[in-house]
């Protein structure tokens, strides 16, 4: 038997206080419906209701249980209506985008959330490192990610590589014209961010001649800041470099990203349409 | 309730192998006992690149034993269809006189490709080996030599020949995939089962005699010293060892002798996230995470 249903079978003949108009309100026919009363009281061992010549009276006892079946019929609704908000419709779509990112972080931002938008569907973004992001992705915490590339991904799916111009800066007014003759230290994010991409990085500007130091700092805000003073160079995004701080041409310093998703993740076609506005803006630099 | 190893030393080498930016599956075991181990993923399924060559010497010996092969019958080697590769045979334009042996010898301590492919051949090609390998209980499943891995990587890649298949394989602005980086496609093993492969050759169990000893002699004279000794580099610490290296795999497996202890196999498997060529954070990471993993087993004779 089921319950839930018959409750509600119960409920509403009791606020009708007649058979036929609580049919009409079920959008039922009345016999099933004077049945189904029928299963209940059999169920139960009691009348619920006794006939009366214009329609049905609660029973003494049918009236006692009447707030107990309400009550289980309200826990049913917000049961359905919690699991609804969890489905995939409803919830917003977790993005996961790393610090070091510059002003493109905001771009994929912004085109994420416009391309939910006619689906009603919001964006959440969640910065962090792409370690972090990695096992975020690897939990279901987040729905995808853009994630630096070269990563340790085990278990993500992975779209193609794209790379966005980069640059060893320096303060406007530094004399350096060449990577090898900078003799400040580089402030970079910590090497735990993504050791493999962090070791390439420095890789890089050995190669192009830098001999100073990393210094670790926590912030992009930061690195910028101490560049500008004239403490550190540092290596940042070409499009977005703050207008304080100078382009050294040579090393190949490039930032590689990519757009992963968990392996095995459900599919899910916002957060598909979410990946192809990622694509495309990374695809363009 | 059976014992169950302690997950420090495993993590450990976990840690250090994340750190270098590579994952990693380890297994360490003394080679008299199975079952005091350590492992890290020990049981997944990794593709090994050279070092199935220990396995092909193990097979060799098997068979001189047997008397199925003559180890000193000199065998003509060509030129035509010679594995290309950075040492030994590979390198050389001219005919070559050869036993097998001495291939097992140039095998091992250099990674000679085409002296290794000339052996697989001789001992009847990937499926044989394969079941004389799973005959003993190593689930070692050989799916070709280096020509059969090349000329995969060649088609898969589109590239004419192997320096610009290795430049593909190394080239940090795509990911480039070939079957060789797939468990289900290339020659591959687990950690475990080539720890186990180890014991049997240095437990005198299967190949006592001469011909066992040309395999364990070959592999105590390995040239490369970058990864298991780079975490072990003590002069009076033997160790036994053969390396694996494709594009971003890097591996070694080996056998770890402290004087008057139990030698110790450790298997050290990795598959790095930079994909250029040489990485030396990643080499020495490997010594690393032999020596958290081979220390707590250590044990006296």
């Amino acid at each position: 038997m089921d319950l839930i249903k018959h409750l509600r079978y119960f409920v509403t003949v009791a606020e009708e206080q007649h058979i036929g108009h609580a049919a009409d309100e079920l959008s039922m026919t009345q016999p099933p419906l004077s049945q189904g009363i029928q299963r209940l009281e059999r169920r139960w061992g009691l009348r619920l209701f006794d006939r009366r010549p214009r329609g049905v009276q609660l029973t003494e006892a049918g009236a006692a249980l009447l707030a107990s079946a309400q009550h289980v019929l309200d826990a049913a609704d917000d049961l359905d209506r919690e699991a609804g908000e969890k489905s995939d419709d409803g919830r917003p779509r977790r993005l996961g985008l790393p610090g070091d990112l510059g002003s493109v972080a905001m771009d994929c931002a912004a085109l994420a959330a416009e391309a939910l938008t006619p689906t009603g569907t919001t964006l959440q973004p969640v910065i962090a490192a792409t370690t972090s992001l990695v096992d975020q992705l690897g939990r279901g915490e987040i729905d995808l990610a853009v994630v630096q590339h070269p990563a340790v991904v085990d278990g993500l799916d992975l779209g193609p590589v794209h790379s966005l111009p980069r640059t060893l800066a320096v303060a406007t007014s530094h004399a350096a014209a060449a990577a090898h003759e900078v003799h400040l230290p580089v402030a970079l994010p910590p090497r735990s961010h993504n050791p493999p991409a962090h070791d390439q990085l420095v890789d890089a500007l050995r190669r192009a001649g830098y001999t100073g130091a990393v210094r670790s700092v926590a912030t992009p805000a930061e690195a910028a800041a101490l560049t500008a003073s004239g403490l550190t160079c540092t290596v940042h995004t070409l499009a977005d470099l703050p207008a304080r701080l100078r382009p050294l041409a040579g090393p190949a310093v490039d930032l590689r990203v990519r757009v992963a998703t968990a392996r095995l993740a459900p599919a899910d076609e916002q957060r598909d349409l979410v990946a192809h506005a990622l694509e495309t803006r990374l695809a363009s630099g | 309730m059976p014992w169950r190893p302690a997950l420090r030393p495993a993590e450990r080498a976990g840690a250090i192998l994340r750190d270098a930016g590579c994952r990693g599956w380890v297994h360490a075991r003394r080679v008299d006992d199975p079952d005091d181990d350590i492992g890290l993923d020990p049981d997944d399924i990794v593709p090994i690149a050279s070092v199935y060559k220990a396995a092909l010497a193990l097979v060799w010996a098997l068979d001189a034993d047997a008397g199925a092969l003559d180890p000193r019958e000199r065998l003509s080697l060509r030129p035509s269809g010679r594995t290309p590769g950075p040492t030994g045979l590979s390198i050389l334009s001219d005919d070559v006189e050869m036993s097998s042996r001495d291939l097992v010898r140039l095998a091992l301590t250099l990674s000679d490709n085409a002296a290794a492919d000339h052996l697989l051949d001789l001992l009847g090609g990937p499926a044989r080996v394969s079941a004389v390998l799973a005959g003993l209980g190593h689930e070692i499943t050989v799916r070709g030599g280096t020509r059969h891995s090349l000329a995969m990587g060649l088609q898969e890649t589109g590239t004419p020949d192997e320096a610009s298949y290795m430049r593909a394989l190394a080239d940090i602005h795509r990911d480039v995939v070939t079957s060789q980086y797939d468990p289900a496609l290339a020659t591959s093993a687990s950690a475990r089962t080539l720890t186990g492969l180890l014991a049997d050759l240095w437990g005198d169990r299967l190949v006592p005699g001469e011909h066992g000893d040309v395999v364990r002699g070959a592999m105590t004279r390995q040239v490369s010293s970058h990864r298991l000794r780079s975490g072990l580099p003590h002069d009076d610490v033997d160790i036994a060892g053969k390396t694996g290296t494709l594009g971003t795999l890097r591996h070694e497996v080996g056998v770890v002798t402290f004087p008057d202890e139990v030698p110790i196999a450790v298997a050290v498997l990795t598959r790095s996230a930079r994909p250029e060529r040489h990485l030396p954070v990643v080499d020495a990471a490997i010594g690393a995470a032999a020596a958290a993993v081979v220390h707590p087993l250590r044990a006296p004779l």
